[in-house]
């Protein structure tokens, strides 16, 4: 089954949501549900699984906000598209690797996605560019309550919504926010910062998600509990430490720029020289090459490229994507080659790169 | 006072059972109490001071030791053991039937255990009294364990007229 060109077209999600804080670079909320009286995705039978799968359906057809959704059979993709749908954030890494009866529903505009027996029944999803955890809220709630009307959720006064792994029990809500805070990195301040944040029930992780390491000066800032505090705290909670993460960004910037300028302008520079005309180039060096980039346009250095492209590219970058622009398999080494191509002509053409 | 059983180390633990209207008491060190699964009749009710002295006590038995453990969920058939070597649990069920087990799991890695969030299904009044029935039946089962006999038989009360309601709900 071939992903349909509205999927395979720009990332959606990089143009929606208010314009707001550019260290800010996206906003995500996730919530788990599972159906009444069916077990747990992972301990359930192939019936119970596709049970699953058609009461999800028949609420997703009955949703407005997602009744023009792709519904996508995870296991009819190449093991290609499912990672590019990994890569721009459609579905998790654990959905990718596939398994019978496993699906997701894509709302056109890429902001909202249902994912359909994977660890929880139904895993909801919606996201959008810059700190927009508010929008988000409001988006996904709506969805959530249409797909209500016609769900039974497994839930108790006690414990909220009942979920496969206790440690998303209650509210089954993920928020994330994924920033950039390069200052704190080269001032070597940002494990004080983050240190203080596991403490207050929130946690930090990498680009990719859960257990991905640490790249771009690119952190996801979520929360850990689920249970005893409110949808609305949670995002309030991490409103307030973004803030806060953010205010100690901007003095480390200002304070860089101000002891040293020289060595933060030849930084961003080399980076742009190197994006400019490098051959072969790794996904990690790619990343890292415009982090300096985006930083340039943080602190004033450059005027272009976009942040949004920025961003986009971050995502283009990725194995599947860089595949699904060739139109064909490519190997590691092939793909360092077109990554430095992509790349070359991104700078080269401005804003009207490739996204 | 010595242990009654060991004979070696001082009697730490006093328990006294009324059965029949006949009063057992027996006196035990720590390390008794704990070989025997007799950890106060609060961890293990299946405890009889008088099968004891009878004789008849099975003594060391497995479900003694981890009297908890070895329960299954009615829904799935998922152990706590199988629980906690995957870390995932079964099904919604699983919740109530490990309600004791997860309740200090939760504590450490959640804020609170009780749910302060969003609720579905509010306008179903059947949805609703089924909720408010499982709430209880674990407030149930904690009495019980606490050996708060009296709030049991209230909470009792309570699910059986609650259970009535909705059958008559469900029966319109």
């Amino acid at each position: 089954m071939e992903l349909p060109k509205s999927l395979t077209a720009e990332c959606g999600w990089l143009k929606a949501g208010t314009p707001s804080d550019e260290r800010v670079v996206s906003s995500r909320i996730r919530l788990a549900r599972n159906i009444e009286g069916i077990p747990f995705s992972q301990w359930a039978s192939s019936t119970d699984l596709k049970r699953i799968a058609e009461i999800a359906q028949k609420a997703v057809s009955a949703s407005s906000l997602l009744k023009s959704a792709d519904i996508l059979c995870i296991e009819d993709l190449d093991p290609v598209d499912r990672h590019f749908l990994a890569e721009r954030y459609m579905i998790s890494r654990e959905l990718a690797k596939s398994g019978i009866e496993r699906y997701v529903a894509i709302r056109p505009g890429q902001t909202v996605s249902l994912m359909i027996n994977e660890e929880d029944h139904l895993r909801l999803q919606a996201l959008m560019a810059g700190s927009n955890l508010r929008q988000v809220w409001e988006l996904i709630n709506t969805v959530d309550d249409e797909l209500e009307k016609h769900i039974t959720y497994a839930f108790s006064n006690t414990f909220g919504y009942l979920t496969a792994c206790p440690t998303n029990v209650g509210t089954g809500i993920r928020c994330s926010v994924m920033v950039h805070l390069p200052a704190l990195v080269i001032s070597r301040r940002i494990e004080k910062v983050l240190g203080a944040v596991t403490q207050i029930g929130l946690t930090v992780r990498g680009l990719a998600g859960e257990g991905s390491e640490i790249a771009g000066n690119l952190f996801q800032l979520s929360n850990q509990w689920t249970l005893g505090i409110s949808e609305q705290d949670t995002i309030a909670k991490i409103e307030k430490i973004l803030q806060q993460i953010l205010e100690q960004e901007r003095r480390a910037q200002d304070q860089l720029m101000e002891e040293n300028r020289r060595a933060i302008e030849d930084r961003v520079w080399r980076a742009y020289a190197t994006l400019r005309y490098a051959q072969v180039m790794s996904s990690n060096e790619a990343i890292e090459l415009l982090s300096s980039i985006r930083l340039g346009r943080t602190v004033g250095i450059l005027e272009k490229p976009s942040y949004e492209s920025i961003n986009a590219m971050l995502i283009s970058v990725r194995p599947a994507h860089l595949q699904k622009l060739a139109g064909k398999a490519l190997t590691p080494p092939e793909r360092d080659e077109w990554r430095a191509e992509l790349i070359r002509h991104w700078i080269h053409n401005g804003d009207s790169a490739l996204t | 006072m010595i242990c009654e059983i060991c004979k070696k180390n001082p009697a730490k633990i006093h328990i006294t059972q009324l059965k029949d209207n006949k009063k057992y008491s027996i006196h035990i060190c720590h390390d008794c109490s704990h070989e025997y699964g007799i950890e106060g009749a609060a961890i293990n009710p299946g405890f009889s001071i008088e099968e004891f002295l009878t004789g008849t006590y099975p003594g060391k038995t497995e479900a003694a030791a981890e009297p908890l453990t070895q329960q299954t969920c009615p829904a799935c058939g998922l152990s706590y053991g199988g629980f906690k070597e995957s870390g995932r649990l079964g099904c919604a069920v699983c919740y109530d039937t490990f309600s004791m087990e997860l309740k200090p799991l939760l504590q450490k890695v959640q804020k609170e255990v009780k749910h302060t969030g969003k609720v579905p299904g509010q306008g179903n009044l059947q949805l609703v009294l089924r909720r408010n029935v499982s709430d209880l039946r674990m407030q149930l089962k904690e009495a019980v364990n606490r050996e708060n006999y009296e709030t049991a038989a209230k909470l009792r009360d309570q699910i059986r007229q609650w259970e009535n309601d909705l059958s008559k709900y469900e029966n319109q």
